[in-house]
């Protein structure tokens, strides 16, 4: 299985090369935990794996708010999220 | 900007069968998806026999395929304004499909919001791009047919099934077993799930009232007729049901009811040259949209044998789809506390939402519904909590670019 390495909060991971990035996150933390924190600062992350929920936002390559579940993984891609991540939205 | 015979919207099961039999056909299609895969939100990336000829067929040079790609606005003069994570594009059609597919209803509860808590296809979806599952405990809560194969999904994983809780009482679900009885295939696949779920507690009339946790989601708070019951996992898929995606059927004009795009039985909109299939039209599972998906294809090339055949396949298959709504369409709602988030965007709690009327005073007062989902979440379930009606539907239909709106200056009488 071709894998690729991307580098989530500035930590090199190597993942699967077909993920996306809400895949790669995941494996990347032993469980879902905050990947955001809401406008009342609750912890938030994944929900609906289809586009829909926008809850997965990071930031991808220095964009803010892509969304994880719909973006695949590319090598090399800066994924960030919780502190100097993603601003609240 | 290009142009072709028919775009479709939405590279799931019904889309991918109606431009594999209008390329057959010799016409011009353009597929587009949010998505980056075809195969629709439960089907992508699994090798289902009923569904492999169609995504094969997609290398058609008849047939052009645009993914990650999200529909921002519906035009006047049959046109669409595009968007991917490079550029955006206007695309014009003849005949336009919209197979938009459907979305899981998600109803508050308390805790809802913790990591760890997903739809139920939601942690499919998940699990499919590459989410660890082996030895995660997981209940999977809620109602809707969708369970069963999730569950026997998720097991296949490595994944632990502490419960399945179901709404629906076990009468309710006999008689929607019953109904399956005309369905062969449908006996079949029951059977399947049922020999693979073996030793997983199955609970009927079971409703989730509270899910547990701090920082995640450790457990989740049951009740069963007169008692309740705490459950220790470590995520909680919670799902009832699903509601069609309706937004670009709207913005195009077509008439819908909360359920379905209101078609004919030739399944034309209300909207010259705009068709609808699959689960906009009604959530009808995989067999229903394929039929509808060749019975589109058939209409718009006006091959009058095909029409007849596939009327009568997708009149059998909405039947279920009538089953299916009957028993599943309606969950039963938890009464909510005080401080329960319904608007996961904006925070906005039950208690804010007491005092407003409609749907159109909870954006405006409270910004529910006004956060980066647009209120696809929280619109539904107002639907189901309050009574409320949707809104108009304006682009843009979803965040853009500002370079992707200036596209539209090139047409800027044309924008409605």
């Amino acid at each position: 299985m071709a894998t690729l390495t991307v580098f989530i909060n500035n930590r090199s991971y190597t993942c699967d090369a077909s993920t996306t990035v809400a895949g790669a996150i995941t494996q990347a933390t032993p469980q879902l935990s905050a990947t955001r924190q809401s406008v009342r600062d609750m912890p938030r992350t994944m929900v609906c794996g289809m586009g829909i929920c926008f809850e997965c936002r990071v930031t991808i390559n220095g964009a803010a708010h892509q969304l994880a579940c719909q973006t695949p993984v590319a090598s090399g891609m800066r994924i960030t999220y919780g502190e100097g991540g993603d601003a609240k939205l | 900007m290009q142009s072709y015979d028919v775009i479709i919207i939405g590279a799931g099961p019904a889309g991918m069968h109606a431009a594999h039999a209008l390329a057959s056909r010799g016409q011009h299609v353009a597929l587009i998806d949010d998505n980056p895969a075809a195969g629709g939100q439960i089907w992508r990336g699994v090798n289902n026999k009923s569904i492999q000829p169609a995504r094969a067929a997609l290398e058609s040079p008849h047939i052009t395929t645009y993914y990650q790609t999200r529909v921002i606005a519906t035009l006047a003069s049959q046109q669409l304004l595009v968007e991917n994570p490079r550029d955006a594009h206007l695309l014009h059609y003849r005949h336009l499909i919209i197979a938009s597919g459907a979305r899981e209803l998600l109803l508050p509860v308390a805790g809802w919001t913790l990591p760890g808590v997903t739809g139920i296809g939601g942690l499919q979806a998940l699990v499919k791009a590459g989410m660890p599952i082996a030895n995660k405990r997981v209940v999977i809560a809620g109602t809707g047919p969708l369970i069963w194969p999730v569950a026997v999904f998720l097991r296949m994983h490595g994944a632990h099934i502490v419960a399945i809780a179901e709404q629906q009482s076990l009468p309710r679900l006999v008689r929607f077993g019953l109904h399956l009885a005309r369905y062969p295939r449908k006996i079949w696949q029951a059977v399947g799930y049922a020999a693979q779920l073996i030793g997983v507690p199955f609970m009927a009339d079971s409703h989730v009232i509270a899910i547990t946790g701090t920082t995640q989601s450790t457990g989740v708070r049951i009740q069963r007729g007169d008692h309740q019951f705490q459950l220790t996992c470590d995520y909680v898929a919670i799902g009832h049901h699903l509601v069609p995606n309706l937004d670009i059927a709207q913005s195009l004009g077509c008439d819908t009811t909360p359920a379905a795009v209101t078609t004919t039985g030739l399944l034309a909109t209300t909207i010259p040259h705009v068709y609808a299939i699959g689960e906009a039209r009604g959530i009808g599972g995989l067999d229903c949209a394929i039929a509808e998906g060749h019975l589109v294809a058939a209409v718009i090339c006006r091959d009058t044998s095909a029409i007849t055949q596939w009327q009568q396949r997708v009149a059998h298959e909405r039947q279920l789809a009538t089953a299916i709504a009957a028993t599943f369409a309606t969950p039963a709602t938890t009464p909510l506390a005080d401080d329960t988030i319904v608007c996961r965007c904006e925070d906005v709690t039950h208690a804010q939402l007491q005092h407003a009327r409609d749907w159109r005073t909870a954006k405006l007062q409270q910004r529910c519904g006004m956060g980066p989902c647009q209120g696809r979440i929280c619109g539904a379930a107002t639907q189901h909590l309050y009574g409320w009606g949707p809104d108009a539907v304006r682009p843009p239909l979803r965040p853009a670019r500002v370079a992707t709106l200036a596209l539209l200056q090139t047409i800027s009488t044309d924008v409605e």
